[in-house]
């Protein structure tokens, strides 16, 4: 089945999410659409399965366009969605789960149901008990389970969310071979939302790379991981000619940190930042980054190892804490974390301005709000709710609200969503309270970024650490092969 | 700021501002206004509604007799009144008699009675006229209920066939452990007397709810108690609170196939909620002692005092003159109706005085805890019955008595 | 800029307006449809609630512990936490008073007092009211730490503390409980000792100044803390988004239980001005009889503006006590029986009138506050 998306436009308020985006996707082949988080991957497959519908554009199918109101829509046209998590009812049986959302009478035929199931079990070679409850299952099962429904559904266009996540390496190789089979043998058309690039190259024939919303170029597969890397994160340009910065005493050491998070694990990671460094982390995200950013800022506390501050043991010490001893944590959905939405710009300030007396200094705060929105180029008002400022104004107004004298700077994803001269600006904030003598450790999905602006690299696979001493010499091809797994 | 604050008054004065005035009844001369307050709702078909419908009953029967009474006043059901505001209210409206219908109203009644002198308070179930504590203008009026429930025991012991009866009680105080007792002491007598079998083995099981009747959260719910008894093997359930979840669970259960029978209590028409099953029901009839009171306050003859109504023994049903009766209920076959009569008899002859009556509180008696209530032959008093304590004729003042006790024999809390 | 804030807060103003009228009209409806005459309603709520000073007194006496329950509620809804356990809170603190009374005052004649400090009766009551803001702080200070300890959702945690509580409170003075009087038939404790009663006006034997005066204080308390102190912003914060306030650097967890207490020890002052009033002096079977839900309505009613508190929670005075008065008048004046439930019936609809009017007004008015503010020189760059 051959679908098109023609003209896909679709905002959350300020967020452009797709802007114009037109695929084709063919029938019997298999499609990788790529993008690093809040490139608008998510965003684009909703729309296509039904589950959101576009400002504008169209979704074409066997060249007749049609319109989604619901998920149930877009299945009846043929077009199924696997979600990362499977939208199963945990309480009833495999059996009950593989019926769930057929169109037909309240009593289901449920010996023509099991029939039909174990036939297409004996297909695809999976090992599925009908009777088994579906809370017993794994991950990679419940996937089965979930691929099964879609196809007595008669789907004919199969997305896949990032379906080899929590699974076993058993369970991916039998997912792909029923991928490849589908596509060759029955002219479906597969697309796969992955991050896993490695994935990609195994199974696709195809990749759609979109960023900051937009389709940005397509590369037909086979081909080495760096040209999938380089479209994702765009030209590793020229690193531009710093002035030498004096490099102080160390100000965070780490010390074979290892974290357990829900996702993954990052194992001991060794690191030393000295006053004036800046440290770049690299990464396709969720490769345990964010998990070391917040180690550091004593958000989470790691399974093992150590963190000093200015040579003091920080474990086990909390957040508030960690910001006394000089540790300031900027993280990525500002809106969602970091700033309060509702509150204006004066408000933020009456909150974080140090004070000892129990009332507010309003006047002292609206002073401040306006002499620092002023000096960080914040356009808005005092009184304005910090909802209503761009992105980039956000950002910048994020950065205004950190204490002068800062020891150690974390940021996640400073200049996503930021426009060119946005995020020069914040750069040269950052590198002015750099030679103010901050150690600056910043997470950043733009390789072009990190490979300007830091002095050391540290990149994250699967919760592994590679620690890239001089970026002087880092080409675009190497730093690609890194991110993706090959040492 | 200040427009909210002025938009507000104006809010606050439209809901206030008072609009024309209507024409409305007021007090004539020739009427006799007296207020009933009533603890839970007057169509509960219970003890609430057996004063409403005594009230109606003084309408009718007294001339120019005006009843305005207050429903469900208590502090879960209306937390923003005190029987002081409502009194207040009803003596503003020219009641000159008020009834506070519950034991939950007695020491507010005390102290209210004292801020309006020319107002007659008559607290029922109360005893504080019994001691000359209460204020001139508060007297007491009770039923003789402790007949009612010894038939209501002896028709739960005729009828039994696991020999287990369950007793959903309110809460516990002298009134509701007299109760208690007196069906306890019919069912005894009429298992070993009518039924040949040994009283001892007849199993009498208690359980307190908390109230007088269902408050979601705060008590035992009734049904539930109900429901867990009649699992447990009751046959017969005998209510003591105000309300008839008792009948309905057991017409349930009956109407699912089970032998099971129920003893509703307070109101005359309570067996109307499952009548295949009820065997019968022990009812105050306010009506006759409303009208001698209201008759009486209004003619400026009424002296306060404790008044401790039993039944008419001729007829223990007759609605002019009675003040407790018991209605049989068609759950109770010809032969049993027959032996009840037989028990009654009994019973009149005993309170009358008779030779050969019968009177159940007579020695030996135990209360729960091991103690002797009565002495081998020794006939209790009223005191002794009213506050269910053997030492309560020596005591000079009510704090003396010490706390009522359910007989030997009887499973279930005393306190 | 003045006038902007004026048109600003217009919707504010004009929601709960129109709740309030529609919710009359549904009402004049209701009557109506029951037979009532509508117009002299208006006549009964009057004579129930302001006619006389006794009835000013009496509404004054329902008012105070609504309200104070109210402020405390504030802070909380403010700092984002459903306190539902306000009810139980209420209820420990009508409990606490109860129990400073016994331990302090000469409880049962001659025995003397448990624990004889030879305390006056302003000592006493000063004792009693801080023995009931304790018991409802601790019990606001379980479901606290057991939301940011254990885990549990405050409104699950509240709704268990109130059935403890409430269970609690039977257990003490029903079916021969340690506080019930002996031989006592009624579900309550004995009245107060004189020395534990409150001063009551001249004129009005049901009404103690001293409630008024403690809810004026908890006013003023709670006026500073929302519109003055840096914690009544914190907690704004928190209210708005509490990760974004952890990490600008508000001890949240501190400040959840902080506030929980504070509302808890005002809601336990309601339990004790409920138990002290002139009219009651005992602790009785439902000593809060739902006074804490009702305080909750008022709360959301009043879109948690501590100003607004005081006149949301007199309008709902005025309804409780108002609409017993228009019950019991239609029935002794027409012989005319209106359901029972009115009043809540009345509650209730002038709360879903005005939620319903907010709704709509986020629907179709946004606040202007929520559009975006344009920005010139991104629209020119791009």
């Amino acid at each position: 089945m051959k679908v098109e998306l023609k003209h896909i436009s679709k905002t959350f308020g300020p967020v452009r999410a797709n802007q114009d985006i037109s695929l084709t996707f063919e029938a019997g082949r298999i499609y990788a659409i790529l993008g690093e988080n809040g490139a608008g991957k998510s965003t684009l497959m909703k729309i296509m399965s039904g589950y959101q519908s576009a400002d504008s554009g169209e979704v074409v199918v066997d060249g007749q366009a049609l319109t989604f109101n619901a998920p149930t829509d877009a299945i009846a046209s043929g077009i199924g969605m696997l979600y990362q998590d499977p939208l199963d009812f945990p309480p009833f049986t495999v059996l009950e789960n593989f019926i769930a959302g057929r169109a037909g009478g309240f009593l289901p035929d449920m010996d023509e149901a099991r029939h039909q199931f174990m036939a297409l079990i004996e297909r695809f070679e999976f090992d599925l008990d009908p009777d088994a409850y579906v809370d017993a299952l794994t991950i990679g099962e419940r996937q089965q389970l979930e691929i099964l429904r879609l196809l007595s559904l008669n789907v004919r266009a199969l997305i896949l969310d990032e379906p080899t996540t929590g699974i076993s390496a058993e369970q991916k190789t039998a997912l792909f071979n029923v991928l490849k089979a589908l596509a060759r043998d029955e002219a479906m058309t597969v697309i796969l939302v992955s991050h896993k690039l490695e994935d990609v190259i195994e199974l696709c024939d195809e990749a759609y790379v979109l960023r900051r919303g937009k389709f940005v170029g397509q590369q037909s597969i086979p081909c080495p991981i760096s040209a999938l890397v380089e479209l994702m994160f765009g030209k590793v340009i020229e690193r531009q000619a710093r002035p030498p910065v004096e490099v102080g005493d160390p100000t965070l050491v780490v010390d074979r940190l290892c974290i357990t998070s829900r996702r993954l694990t990052v194992e001991n990671v060794s690191l030393e930042v000295h006053a004036g460094e800046v440290i770049g982390l690299a990464g396709l995200d969720g490769s345990g980054q964010g998990e070391f950013v917040r180690s550091c800022a004593g958000l989470i506390k790691p399974e093992d190892g150590r963190i000093l501050i200015d040579g003091r043991p920080m474990i086990g010490l909390t957040y508030h804490q960690f910001a006394r001893a000089g540790v300031a944590f900027l993280p990525a959905g500002r809106i969602e974390e970091g700033l309060i939405g509702e509150m204006t710009v004066t408000d933020h300030f009456a909150l974080t301005l140090p004070s000892r007396a129990p009332w507010v200094n309003w006047p002292r705060a609206r002073h401040t709000a306006q002499a620092r929105i002023t000096h960080f180029n914040v356009k808005g008002r005092p009184g304005s709710p910090v909802r209503t400022l761009s992105g980039g104004n956000q950002q910048r107004f994020a950065l205004s609200l950190l204490p002068q004298n800062l020891r150690l700077l974390l940021l996640e994803h400073p200049t996503r969503g930021l426009d060119v001269e946005s995020a020069n600006y914040i750069w040269e904030q950052l590198l002015e309270r750099r030679r103010g003598g901050t150690a600056i450790v910043f997470i950043s999905a733009e390789l072009d970024e990190i490979v300007a602006y830091s002095d050391r690299i540290l990149v994250f696979f699967g919760g592994r650490v590679t620690l890239v001493d001089d970026p002087e010499d880092m080409t675009a091809n190497r730093l690609g092969e890194l991110i993706g797994g090959r040492l | 700021m200040f427009k909210k604050l002025g938009v507000l008054f104006v809010l606050v004065a439209v809901v206030l501002g008072g609009v024309a005035v209507s024409p409305r009844a007021s007090a004539q001369d020739d009427e006799f206004i007296f207020g009933v307050i009533l603890v839970g709702p007057k169509d509960d078909r219970g003890w609430s509604q057996a004063h409403y419908d005594a009230g109606l009953y003084v309408q009718e029967n007294v001339p120019g007799a005006r009843m305005i009474e207050l429903e469900s006043l208590n502090s879960a059901d209306r937390p923003e009144t005190t029987l002081d505001q409502v009194v207040e209210d009803m003596v503003a409206q020219g009641a000159q008699l008020i009834l506070t219908t519950s034991a939950d109203f007695e020491v507010d009644t005390t102290v209210v009675a004292e801020f309006y002198p020319d107002v007659t308070f008559v607290n029922i179930s109360g005893d504080d006229a019994l001691w000359g504590i209460a204020p001139d203008n508060l007297g007491n009026i009770m039923g003789k209920m402790e007949y009612g429930k010894m038939i209501a025991g002896c028709a739960a012991a005729l009828k039994t066939e696991t020999g287990k009866l369950g007793y959903v009680g309110p809460l516990i105080d002298p009134e509701t452990t007299r109760l208690t007792n007196s069906v306890y002491l019919g069912a005894r007598y009429c298992y070993e007397n009518y039924r040949g079998m040994d009283p001892d083995t007849l199993q009498f099981q208690v359980t307190w709810i908390g109230f007088w009747f269902n408050i979601p959260g705060v008590t035992l719910d009734p049904t539930e108690v109900s429901n867990s008894m009649l699992d447990s093997g009751v046959d017969v359930l005998i209510s003591g609170i105000d309300t008839t979840e008792a009948i309905v669970v057991a017409g349930q259960r009956a109407a699912e196939g089970n032998a099971v029978w129920a003893i509703p209590y307070d109101y005359e028409g309570a067996c109307e909620e499952s009548p295949d099953i009820c065997l019968g029901v022990p009812y105050f009839h306010w009506g006759p002692a409303y009208v001698e009171l209201v008759t009486q306050v209004k003619e400026g003859t009424y002296e306060p005092s404790w008044d401790w109504n039993g039944p008419d023994w001729s007829d223990i049903n007759n609605p002019e003159t009675t003040a407790v009766g018991y209605v049989y209920g068609d759950g109770l076959t010809d032969d049993e109706k027959a032996t009840l009569d037989e028990f009654i008899a009994g019973l009149a002859a005993g309170a009358l005085g008779e030779e050969g009556g019968l009177n159940l509180f007579v020695g030996p008696l135990n209360l729960q805890d091991g103690t002797v209530f009565l002495e081998e032959g020794e006939v209790a008093t009223e005191k002794q019955i009213w506050y269910m304590a053997a030492n309560a004729d020596e005591a000079t003042s009510p704090d003396e008595i010490s706390p009522p006790q359910l007989l030997e024999g009887i499973q279930g809390a005393s306190q | 800029m003045f006038l902007n804030a004026v048109i600003d807060m217009l919707p504010a103003i004009l929601a709960p307006v129109f709740g309030i009228v529609a919710a009359l009209g549904i009402i004049i409806l209701i009557l109506e449809w029951q037979g009532a005459d509508p117009q002299v309603a208006w006549d009964y709520v009057y004579e129930g609630t302001l006619k006389t000073a006794a009835n000013r007194a009496d509404l004054m006496a329902f008012w105070m512990p609504l309200a104070i329950t109210a402020f405390g509620l504030v802070l909380t809804f403010t700092a984002g936490l459903w306190n539902i356990g306000v009810e139980g809170q209420l209820v420990m603190g009508a409990i606490g008073g109860t129990w400073a009374v016994r331990l302090f005052t000469e409880y049962e004649a001659g025995k003397g007092p448990a624990l004889d400090l030879g305390l006056g009766r302003d000592g006493v009551l000063i004792l009693c009211f801080v023995f009931a803001a304790a018991a409802g702080a601790l019990w606001a200070v379980v479901a606290a730490v057991l939301k940011t300890r254990g885990g549990v959702n405050e409104i699950f945690g509240g709704v268990a503390l109130n059935f403890i509580a409430q269970t609690f409170n039977m257990y003490l003075i029903s079916n021969g409980g340690p506080w019930q009087p002996v031989g006592s038939r009624a579900t309550e404790t004995a009245r107060f000792p004189e020395i534990a009663r409150l001063p009551t006006h001249a004129e009005f034997r049901r009404l103690s100044p001293t409630t008024i005066y403690i809810t004026i204080g908890a006013f003023v308390l709670i006026l500073l803390i929302m519109y003055v102190s840096r914690w009544g912003l914190q907690l704004r914060a928190m209210g708005k988004n509490q990760r974004s306030a952890f990490l600008l650097g508000v001890h949240t967890e501190r400040n959840i239980i902080l506030s929980m207490a504070l509302c808890g020890s005002l809601a336990g002052l309601a339990g004790a001005f409920r138990v002290l009033a002139p009219d009651v002096t005992k602790l009785t079977a439902t000593p809060s009889g739902g006074m804490g839900f009702l305080a909750i309505l008022v709360v959301l009613l009043a879109s948690t503006s501590a100003i607004l508190t005081p006149f949301v929670s007199f309008v709902f005075a005025v309804l409780s006590k108002g609409g017993q008065r228009l019950e019991s008048g239609y029935q002794w004046d027409y012989g005319l029986t209106l359901d029972r439930s009115l009043v809540r019936v009345l509650q209730s609809t002038v709360v879903l009138m005005v939620v319903l009017a907010f709704g709509v007004r986020n629907r179709y008015f946004p606040p202007r506050s929520t559009l975006p503010v344009v920005d010139e020189d991104e629209v020119a760059r791009t």
